[in-house]
């Protein structure tokens, strides 16, 4: 398993290790909400779509809780037009957010390639010495 | 951190354990559609359903027993009242006034849709399962070439 291989790296490299595993959190977290997002954005346009094909007279119900408020087709795309706005900014800062954890994880990786190319220098180093 | 890449890579010159590893990823996504192909058909057979019901409220029907849910499991006797307008759910809590054919309008552009949504489902698997083939071919001329490999070094 990961935590005993891990105990057989040297040091350096356990720290580039534990911190990929680290991001790789991070990651599985922010990807459901990513996923919500979407569906909502995509719903929401969907309803948006809808409206749009209504004259301006169609009676629209709102629903809250138990109740259905009526209101007027205006009133109803504002309310999608605000929610899309919303979500869209709330997609885009996740989007950052995953941009972010990529870069970090590329520089973790590129660490984590240098130490071992540095140990096998040194182990090429030594053997030839030893001869 | 996996996501899909859509990239061409000659399956030819990985190396076994990636082919592997490929095989087995395209296998779990061949089998991951199935239960979303599921719920597209069965939304799509819903929407057919209530198109049926559409066609019964007009105009001939006014003043026809009916039986009307108050829950899942009980009903109360009435009569169809208004044939004029129904109340359709257009999603994200909101409802709009339209005539039965307006709806029907609406469920058809629904079914449409989801057909569109089922048929995409159905090509992008069929693409997995091809690519599954030809890593699975790949995969396996590896495994004999390097068992020939073993062999020969083996008489040596």
């Amino acid at each position: 398993d990961m935590s005993t291989s891990m105990q057989q790296l040297p040091p350096d490299l356990q720290v580039e290790a534990k911190a990929l595993e680290a991001l790789q959190a991070e990651f599985q977290k922010l990807l459901p909400a990513q996923q919500r997002l979407l569906t909502q954005k995509q719903e929401n346009e969907m309803v948006m779509k809808e409206l749009e094909l209504l004259e301006p007279e169609t009676p629209v119900y709102k629903q809250e809780g138990p109740t259905l408020l009526k209101v007027s087709v205006d009133q109803a795309k504002q309310n999608i037009a605000n929610r899309l706005r919303f979500i869209t900014e709330q997609i885009a800062d996740i989007e950052d957010k995953i941009k972010a954890l990529k870069e970090k994880e590329q520089q973790h990786r590129l660490k984590a390639v240098e130490i071992q190319q540095r140990m096998r220098a040194e182990q090429e180093k030594a053997a030839g010495s030893a001869e | 951190m996996s996501e899909a890449q859509p990239q061409t890579v000659d399956v030819g010159q990985l190396p076994v354990e990636q082919l592997t590893n490929l095989r087995e990823q395209l296998e779990n996504e061949i089998q991951h559609p199935a239960s979303s192909l599921e719920q597209l058909i069965r939304a799509a057979n819903q929407y057919n359903d209530s198109n049926r019901c559409l066609e019964s409220i007009k105009s001939g029907n006014e003043g026809k027993e009916t039986l009307i849910p108050l829950t899942s499991s009980l009903y109360v006797p009435g009569k169809l009242g208004d044939s004029k307008s129904v109340m359709l759910d257009i999603g994200t809590g909101y409802f709009v006034e339209r005539t039965p054919k307006q709806a029907q309008e609406y469920v058809k552009r629904k079914i449409d849709l989801l057909k569109s949504n089922i048929e995409d489902v159905r090509k992008a698997v069929a693409m997995k399962k091809r690519n599954f083939e030809v890593v699975s071919m790949v995969l396996r001329q590896k495994q004999q070439m390097a068992a020939q490999q073993t062999a020969q070094a083996a008489q040596s």
